[in-house]
């Protein structure tokens, strides 16, 4: 739950979408999610979580739902 | 890496293009995927083209600079109305500097050139209220609204910085480097 948390409260300060609008929500589909936007939340998830990612799953975080798949990666269960 | 002395960006004024160089602006100028982002989606012709580049020549009002990343173009930052080191800042960048997620790092490194090469000392522009992508860039590079000026049209609001503030506290920002620098670091120099 906790992890849970993080990852929305990451979504949400660097997307600027309400948490009950993240499922379902893919890269630019809000004008929040954007190159830029993208960078801030890919920064926040390794701050938040302590990992690094690489390009090729920044690359492919597409999705909110996507991201839990690709941080599972990285031993981040959510 | 310091982002903001990066010997990996080359900077190069329109005057001073190659032809290859500056149809290679020209191609990327006019990617869908780059139109799709300006005020004017239009498909910019050859000759439309070679006349704007000349007419750059000899035209003390403008400057267009294109900018390098490792050897590739990643794209262009511009000022127009120049008067009195003061310019309205303009920029596009390529398909594939957005794919990479570096756009933030090629309009900063235009907007550096053009304080620290070329002397500017203020970048203005207009955003639209309800871009929040635009407001969201500007403010990380350091525009904050402008109270005098140029006005801008309904709608939007003036944005402005000056050479000061971006040496003493944009370039200084070290939320906004540790940002930059990451999207180096992950890019590589490729």
């Amino acid at each position: 739950m906790e992890q849970l948390k993080k990852y929305n409260t990451a979504f949400v300060e660097t997307v600027g979408v309400s948490e009950d609008q993240l499922p379902g929500l893919v890269y630019q589909a809000t004008s929040g999610w954007d190159s830029v936007g993208h960078m801030q939340l890919m920064t926040q998830l390794e701050d938040a979580f302590g990992i690094a990612l690489e390009m090729e799953d920044i690359l492919e975080f597409s999705g909110y739902e996507k991201g839990m798949d690709i941080l599972r990666k990285y031993g981040v269960e959510i | 890496m310091n982002v903001s002395v990066s010997p990996l960006y080359t900077f190069k004024n329109f005057t001073d293009l190659t032809e290859q160089e500056s149809d290679e602006v020209l191609y990327g100028r006019n990617d869908p995927e780059v139109r799709r982002w300006m005020t004017s989606d239009r498909v910019i012709s050859a000759d439309d083209h070679r006349r704007f580049m000349s007419g750059l020549r000899g035209n003390p009002h403008a400057a267009y600079v294109r900018i390098e990343r490792a050897g590739c173009f990643a794209g262009v930052y511009s000022l127009n109305d120049l008067a009195a080191g003061s310019g309205l800042g303009g920029f596009w960048v390529t398909a594939y500097t957005r794919e990479r997620l570096l756009p933030l790092n090629v309009v900063f490194q235009g907007m550096d050139y053009m304080f620290r090469a070329l002397g500017i000392e203020r970048i203005y522009g207009c955003q639209k209220q309800d871009n929040l992508s635009a407001i969201r860039l500007n403010a990380l590079l350091g525009l904050a609204l402008s109270e005098s000026g140029t006005a801008c049209a309904e709608g939007m609001q003036q944005i402005e910085i000056t050479k000061q503030h971006w040496l003493q506290s944009t370039a200084q920002d070290a939320k906004l480097l540790k940002l930059m620098n990451r999207m180096e670091a992950l890019n590589g120099t490729t």
